[in-house]
């Protein structure tokens, strides 16, 4: 056993309980919004998501000692998210097709000074994840870690295929967006 | 409005939402865990009322039905509830806290809610088991005892013994739907969490 400090690069394979934990914390933090809108692009209620979250940092945890250090953390973080997201899809497909419209707006945050912005800004945001979680699975993963902020070459290896996969598959779920908000802005 | 316009307005969107941006990290994780032992904590609560509802209603009906078949049923119950929540209570051992405010403490304490429910699942279901059998021994018994006025009215028959048969039926799959549905989550997690 090796006691390695949450490295990016480097290797954890057989590293101590405590350093994997450490690790485990400085990426969960690092990437904790990101797995939180990762979260909310498959799972439609706050409850849901929470609980989400929860597998996707077990799964992590569990994930830590593969790490290899051939990618980055972030893609490894995004890499073990989706998958997780994937599996939630999948079995939330079978269990409730359509899920109550109710459901899924979650509670409206008051953002004062200027609440009729932040309302405006919220609703916003609610139609897009609700118009990503629409989406067929290879388009949402792609286009939400395209909105996230990763190249092309990052997203070929989170999802684990080729850069000209992504480039075709992005380019359909942006069509596919665009018609589900409507086609504004 | 540009493809770049409309792609940026839509980075914006997604990087606003859905929270505030810190509901991942090992600390609300962990504050989410606690607010699942209120859950905990309110469910048990319900068992209890329930057992003592039954008691009370045992010990009520005892007071006027003196017959020797029913203190032998209401004894029957007394141990039943005496069962029920003493195996709830075993099996919720170590569930109930976060020993520590670390990842460790965080994936262990996860991981034995979800195996305490599969187990609680996997017993409240060889319960109802027992009882469907029990009711399904007893009917012989009922219908012999009751033979003349479910001759002249065989409807009664039919819609008593149909109900109670259509009941038992719904609750075990309902059980065993519930209890392959824990089970599949608990390999999920453990999958997940490389147990």
């Amino acid at each position: 056993m090796t006691d390695v400090p949450y490295p990016d690069t480097a290797t954890l394979a057989g590293v101590t309980d405590e350093a994997r934990a450490r690790t485990f914390t400085a990426w969960m933090t690092a990437h904790a919004a990101s797995v939180r809108r990762a979260a909310a692009s498959y799972a439609h209620t706050a409850a849901e998501q929470d609980d989400l979250v929860q597998q996707i940092a077990l799964a992590l945890w569990g994930a830590l000692p593969s790490f290899r250090g051939e990618c980055s953390a972030r893609t490894f973080v995004f890499r073990v998210a989706h998958n997780q997201g994937a599996h939630f899809a999948t079995r939330e497909r079978l269990r409730r097709p359509h899920p109550d419209a109710d459901e899924r707006v979650g509670a409206i945050v008051d953002h004062a000074p200027d609440p009729e912005a932040a309302l405006d800004a919220h609703r916003r945001r609610e139609r897009m994840f609700a118009a990503l979680r629409e989406l067929p699975l290879p388009h949402r993963q792609v286009l939400t870690l395209a909105l996230e902020g990763l190249g092309h070459d990052e997203i070929a290896a989170v999802l684990g295929v080729t850069v000209n996969n992504v480039n075709v598959r992005l380019s359909r779920a942006r069509d596919a967006l665009r018609t589900s908000l409507g086609g504004e802005r | 409005m540009s493809r770049e316009d409309e792609w940026a307005g839509w980075a914006r969107d997604f990087q606003g939402g859905p929270a505030e941006g810190d509901a991942a990290t090992p600390a609300a994780m962990l504050a989410q865990v606690r607010r699942e032992t209120w859950k905990q904590r309110r469910a048990y609560l319900w068992e209890a009322l329930a057992c003592v509802f039954l008691i009370a209603f045992y010990v009520v009906m005892m007071g006027r039905l003196r017959a020797t078949w029913f203190v032998v049923m209401a004894s029957a119950n007394f141990v039943f509830a005496a069962l029920w929540m003493g195996y709830l209570t075993h099996t919720l051992r170590g569930t109930w806290s976060a020993a520590g405010a670390d990842a460790r403490t965080f994936v262990a304490l996860a991981r034995s809610r979800r195996a305490a429910e599969h187990r609680w699942f996997r017993f409240s279901r060889a319960i109802t088991a027992a009882m469907l059998l029990f009711v399904v021994a007893w009917a012989p018994f009922v219908l012999r005892a009751r033979w003349e006025r479910y001759a002249a009215e065989p409807w009664r028959a039919v819609v008593g013994f149909g109900a109670v048969l259509l009941i038992g039926v719904a609750a075990m799959v309902h059980q065993t739907r519930r209890l392959e549905r824990a089970g599949r989550e608990l390999a999920a997690l453990d999958a997940a969490a490389g147990e």
